[in-house]
């Protein structure tokens, strides 16, 4: 019954998120808040910072929930504690274009209350003990609580790194989160990872439906910031660390060989080769350029060049492969309590 | 659709999860269980915690290493 209410709870996170989605798009148009479609030949202007509907949702629903079963609320409050912080500095960053080391080290403040509330309260935030596929698992009393303000930072730009083209981050987080929400609901005892998922699923999806191709809402480093935190407080809250890292190996590997190739943490609009270029014909093709960096989608078209549709089909093909791997992963760990 | 990269890319991802399932089992049976210093102070304790982390990071870039090594054989080969 508790797993249904989880369900139900996060379901509504669709509804909530779109209509706040639709409210930002005509709220931010009114006040000139704008982003250019550099992947149109027409350069369509597009309302930005929307994914801030994400992160109001997120917290609303998550408070939500903490009232209804009080048992997880400590969870629920560094939960939303996570989000809070991304979705400020998140706003801060849209408004005010800081440096590149910006996000990373605000990513590592987002997951300080996780761990100072786990120190304070022990085995009611977090369990330290990590879950591993076939072999049970270890405790890392020392290492964990360290561990989380880096996880949390990692998440958070992984997916803020990997929103280039239409739909590709909302969709994508949806699909990695649906793989990890239906395993879940076959090995987690507790309700709290359920809900979490579940919300992290519904919002994105809510989001998704102005965002996807042709985009009629940006979701700006507001929105990426505080869906890439979620999704690592709730790795972290709900024992599926494992499990999320191999759902969002296409973020892995497109931050890996960003960062691989320029060796520093940099914003993307100050780079000056960039991955792609768009051709005449709409269709966007990889740079000659050796210094610019391997990107996801520049490995997509290193083949030769396609639509933005396209590109976007085969990344969530590849989320779907990922979020399968993520769902035999929480298959493999077998049924665990918080 | 670019079926040739999503058939590359199913194969790095499933290689990589494998090698991260291979690695997880290998800390959890030869490394975890074993201290390296008698744990009979805090101080033994944290050491302990230091080294099997770093025998973890190292893992970890060996990890990134073979990634690395496949999107480059198999996209990038002709640069």
């Amino acid at each position: 019954m508790d797993k249904v209410v989880a369900l139900l709870l996060g379901a509504i996170g669709l509804p909530v998120s779109a209509v706040i989605t639709r409210f930002l798009i005509s709220w931010n148009s009114s006040h000139g808040i704008f982003g250019v479609d550099v992947h149109k030949t027409e350069k369509t202007i597009v309302p930005e910072m929307c994914g801030a509907a994400m992160a109001i949702t997120l917290i609303v629903l998550a408070g939500v929930y903490s009232l209804v079963d009080p048992r997880h609320s400590l969870q629920l409050i560094s939960f939303i504690l996570v989000v809070g912080i991304a979705a400020v500095a998140g706003a801060l960053d849209d408004f005010k274009r800081l440096g590149g080391m910006f996000k990373p080290l605000v990513g590592l403040l987002c997951g300080v209350p996780v761990s100072i509330l786990g120190l304070m309260f022990p085995g009611q935030v977090y369990n330290p003990e990590l879950g591993i596929p076939l072999f049970g698992g270890f405790r890392l009393p020392i290492i964990y609580p360290l561990i989380i303000p880096l996880a949390i930072s990692v998440t958070s730009n992984t997916v803020n790194m990997l929103d280039p083209l239409n739909g590709v981050m909302a969709g994508g987080i949806a699909i990695a989160c649906a793989g990890l929400l239906i395993g879940l609901l076959l090995t987690a005892q507790s309700p709290t990872p359920i809900f979490l998922y579940a919300l992290l699923l519904f919002v994105s999806l809510g989001f998704y439906i102005y965002n996807r191709y042709p985009s009629r809402a940006f979701s700006g480093n507001v929105g990426q910031l505080s869906l890439g935190a979620a999704l690592g407080a709730a790795a972290i809250l709900g024992r599926a660390e494992i499990a999320t890292i191999v759902a969002i190996f296409p973020n892995i590997q497109n931050s890996f060989f960003f960062l691989s190739k320029i060796r520093r943490f940099t914003e993307h609009r100050r780079l000056t080769s960039k991955p792609t270029m768009l051709l005449p014909d709409g269709r966007l093709s990889s740079t000659p350029d050796r210094g610019a960096p391997l990107t996801l989608v520049r490995t997509i078209i290193s083949g030769g060049p396609a639509f933005e549709y396209d590109i976007v089909k085969t990344i969530f093909l590849l989320y779907l492969l990922s979020s399968i791997l993520g769902f035999l992963t929480l298959l493999l760990m077998g049924p665990f309590h918080l | 659709m670019k079926l040739r990269v999503v058939a590359l890319q199913s194969l790095i991802f499933t290689v990589e999860w494998g090698l991260m399932l291979l690695g997880f089992g290998l800390i959890s049976v030869l490394i975890v269980p074993y201290a390296i210093f008698p744990e009979t102070g805090s101080i033994y304790r944290f050491l302990n915690a230091g080294l099997k982390a770093l025998f973890g990071l190292m893992l970890s870039l060996v990890w990134l290493f073979i990634w690395d090594r496949q999107v480059r054989v198999f996209f990038y080969s002709k640069e």
